[in-house]
């Protein structure tokens, strides 16, 4: 039995279309996924909408969007989930991203900050002693959506953010080669560990239990613990000093 | 390998401002309940009358309490007002403004506070 | 600040005001609005508290009659109400503390309402010792 949903699409082109919602109505099975509406909207009814999608399994992040507001991977977000029949869904692209076109955001300011903590990709399917690194940051999926659901992040562009975050705690437990003083100094920064305000939305959204909130935590206890050293000249703060 | 190239502000000053946000609070926590318990409990018969405030004020552990209480206060409260304000993007010019108007206010309450309850005690 | 790690968005006022925004958003998120909220309370009532310590300067007749006025009902629901508010922003400050320290991150949820359970109980003592005398 499909059911009849109205899909409220966000629409803009950079410099060309102004913002706004175009209502299109569906014919979709509860099991079916959001993404699926979405290509069946750009296959029937409106050709110019763009989005992205990749694997449609939950494991590239491409697809990452707001429904009804919440950030969501979209391929795996089952309608009878977020809406009912003769129901609403208003569907976003990511915020604190730069909108490209619709739905599409350009992420590279987050692949840059990853870039800028070392990069730290490491899959689980190399596990590294201790169980509790099973659960970590390698399985990140670079979808954004912790970014997008970050309220601090909302107050400025300057933001090291979630991800970027919780990959720099990802390097220091292992750095592989990389100057983890230097990603120290950057998340001791005003920018950085210091503005989270511990809302842990982060992690309310991400789909792959990266607990970016759960990093900023580890980090923040350590530099405590760190500054709190310096004041006695010791520690890793302590050397920097003028640095 | 990957190379920072971010600048960063490396004075230990933001992390500074998270920690004694913190250290405030917990302090606060523990002196506001002195604050209540004093007000309540110890003084005889309350402070709620004019004769019963200056008395409670004239005895120097618990002005020496006050004292701290309203410095740590001052201190959380402004600090929470600034973290409430950078919240708002201002530029490094209004972050100035921001940091001297806010210790002025302040450092300003402190020293009334503390004279208004010298000049109550000593007349 | 430089370096290809920028956002090249313009911040609007908009932007700057919406992580105040709660709704649809997890138990840490209103916990966070409410601490301000309830913060920015805490401040306005330090603000007014300053100013009736300030009758204390004019003399015994004025604060005693301030003092009066203070001890009718009205006062009475007002400084529950800031008890609660208190309790609320102290609590939370706690949990956010031992946060900080890396301790029960994955249990965040929990210590928020065991500690709120502890404030209620805090509460209704401290309500039923204002209105009795
Ligand atoms: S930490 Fe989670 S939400 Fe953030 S980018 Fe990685 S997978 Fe996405």
């Amino acid at each position: 039995m499909a059911w009849q949903v109205q899909f409220r699409v966000f629409r803009s082109s950079r410099g060309e279309v102004p913002a706004h919602f175009d209502p299109f109505t569906v014919e979709i099975k509860p099991d079916e996924t959001v993404l699926d509406g979405i290509e069946r909207i750009w296959a029937f009814q409106d050709r110019t909408l763009t989005f992205r999608h990749a694997c449609h399994h939950a494991s590239c992040g491409s697809c990452a969007m707001r429904v009804n507001g919440v950030e969501k991977l979209s391929c795996v977000t089952y309608i009878q989930d977020v809406t009912s029949d003769g129901g609403t869904l208003v569907v976003e692209p990511l915020r604190n991203f730069p909108i490209v076109s619709d739905l599409v955001v350009d992420v590279s300011p987050m692949f840059h900050r990853m870039h800028e903590v070392g990069m730290p990709i490491i899959r689980s399917a190399e596990p590294l002693g201790k169980p509790e690194n099973f659960n970590c940051f390698e399985n990140c999926i670079e979808c954004g959506m912790c970014v997008s659901a970050c309220p601090v992040m909302l107050t400025s562009n300057q933001y090291l953010g979630p991800a970027a975050l919780a990959a720099a705690q990802r390097t220091i437990a292992e750095p592989r080669g990389v100057d983890v003083r230097s990603i120290w100094q950057l998340a001791d920064d005003e920018n950085s560990v210091w503005r989270c305000h511990t809302a842990f939305e982060c992690g309310e959204v991400c789909p792959s239990n990266g607990d970016p909130a759960g990093a900023i935590m580890a980090l923040r206890r350590r530099l405590i613990l760190e500054r709190i050293k310096s004041l006695f000249g010791r520690g890793i703060l302590a050397r920097q000093r003028g640095g | 390998m990957a190379t920072i190239t971010r600048v960063t502000r490396w004075g230990g000053y933001p992390a500074w401002a998270w920690i004694l946000q913190a250290a405030s609070g917990v302090l606060l926590v523990v002196l506001l309940s002195l604050h209540i318990i004093a007000q309540h409990f110890v003084a005889p018969g309350g402070v709620l009358d004019y004769g019963g405030v200056v008395a409670h004020l004239r005895n120097p552990v618990i002005f020496v309490l006050e004292t701290a209480f309203a410095g740590s206060v001052l201190f959380h409260v402004f600090a929470g007002v600034r973290a409430i304000l950078l919240d708002l993007a201002p530029s490094k010019a209004q972050e100035r403004s921001i940091n001297v108007i806010l210790t002025t206010l302040g450092v300003g309450l402190f020293v009334y506070g503390l004279v208004l309850t010298l000049v109550v005690v000593t007349r | 600040m430089t370096g290809n790690g920028q956002h090249n968005t313009a911040l609007r006022w908009g932007d700057s005001v919406r992580w105040f925004d709660a709704r649809r958003r997890g138990l840490g998120m209103w916990a966070f609005a409410l601490n301000r909220i309830t913060g920015v309370l805490l401040m306005i009532y330090l603000l007014v508290h300053f100013v009736n310590i300030s009758v204390l300067y004019l003399g015994e007749t004025a604060w005693n009659q301030l003092m009066d006025l203070f001890r009718m009902p009205p006062f009475l629901i007002f400084d529950v109400a800031l008890v609660l508010v208190l309790l609320y922003h102290g609590l939370n400050g706690i949990r956010l503390v031992i946060l900080a320290l890396d301790i029960g991150v994955a249990q965040q949820k929990r210590i928020f309402w065991g500690l709120m359970a502890f404030g209620t109980v805090v509460a209704v003592f401290t309500a039923f010792g204002l209105f009795r005398g």
